[in-house]
């Protein structure tokens, strides 16, 4: 009996400090900013133009810049017309499914380490490696424009 | 030895801050439109990496994620900081250049001015040459007509 409720608070001990790793609060915090990119894209459309955030090189220049229209085609996307989402930018499937997929390997990788499935330093490995090719996949129209 | 292999805890809060601003910072950098606004969260984050580190260095801090995100920082601000000064210089000189235009324009137009005043001088100058030479001509063979009778 004893010895169980040992085990009880070891476990519990043991998941509370994962949740405090930093590695975990960060997952949580970069998850939470994707999120928040996908309500910021679904509560402004695309037809009323209503983004708040405007294009600094097109303000300046008077020339659209290659993520020009990006909100737009994210609201897009956000409600499933990506054949609009293309005209406005045509970047943006590339970008989005940059945010979206870091948003599920979030979410995966914290739930991985939660249950204890695989050792940090694996996890940490994979994570680094996904997250710069994938980052270098779809920003690769955008690294070398300036 | 054991004192100095166990790790604590300072400074690690502001280093997770550091690391997501820095990384938040490094993303936007490369995307044109916001890639100035990518200053804020940078310098932020680099102040936060910078504080965090002393911190860790002087309670015995871990210090990989804290370098780490020092790292990024640097990068994400640098990047930001780029584009900044590179978008200023297009956008200054595109103001340089719609000035001088405007100057050369406006110096064209009084020069068109000029001549064309000179050219309506000279034009009325032979619109009255040959005025009076018509004149002239219109009085002549009166005088002759008479002369004979």
């Amino acid at each position: 009996m004893l010895l169980n409720q040992q085990n009880l608070t070891n476990q519990l001990n043991n998941k509370t400090l994962l949740l405090k790793q930093p590695y975990q609060i960060i997952n949580l915090i970069f998850a939470g900013i994707f999120i928040s990119i996908m309500i910021y894209s679904g509560f402004f459309s695309a037809e009323k133009n209503n983004h708040p955030i405007d294009c600094q090189v097109y303000e300046n220049t008077g020339k659209p810049c290659p993520t020009c229209g990006l909100s737009r085609s994210f609201s897009e996307i956000i409600r499933f017309e990506l054949d609009k989402a293309v005209i406005y930018n045509k970047y943006s499937l590339k970008l989005f499914s940059f945010f979206f997929i870091e948003l599920v390997l979030r979410l995966c990788f914290f739930i991985i380490l939660y249950f204890n499935f695989i050792r940090l330093r694996i996890i940490l490995f994979i994570d680094i490696i996904i997250s710069v090719v994938l980052f270098l996949y779809c920003f690769s129209d955008l690294i070398f424009y300036v | 030895m054991e004192e100095q292999a166990v790790k604590t805890k300072a400074g690690m809060g502001l280093g997770i801050a550091g690391f997501v601003l820095g990384l938040v910072a490094l993303i936007i950098s490369f995307i044109p439109c916001l890639g100035t606004w990518a200053l804020i969260p940078g310098v932020v984050g680099l102040i936060l990496s910078a504080i965090a580190l002393s911190m860790a260095t002087k309670g015995n801090g871990a210090k990989g994620l804290i370098i780490a995100a020092l790292i990024v920082s640097i990068i994400g601000t640098g990047i930001a900081a780029y584009q900044w000064y590179f978008w200023n210089k297009v956008a200054t000189e595109a103001t340089e250049g719609l000035k001088n235009f405007d100057d050369e324009w406006k110096n064209a137009m009084n020069d068109l001015n000029g001549e064309l005043e000179n050219l309506d001088t000279d034009l009325n100058e032979q619109l009255d040459a040959v005025a009076d030479s018509l004149t002239e001509d219109a009085t002549e063979p009166t005088e002759s007509n008479e002369s004979t009778e």
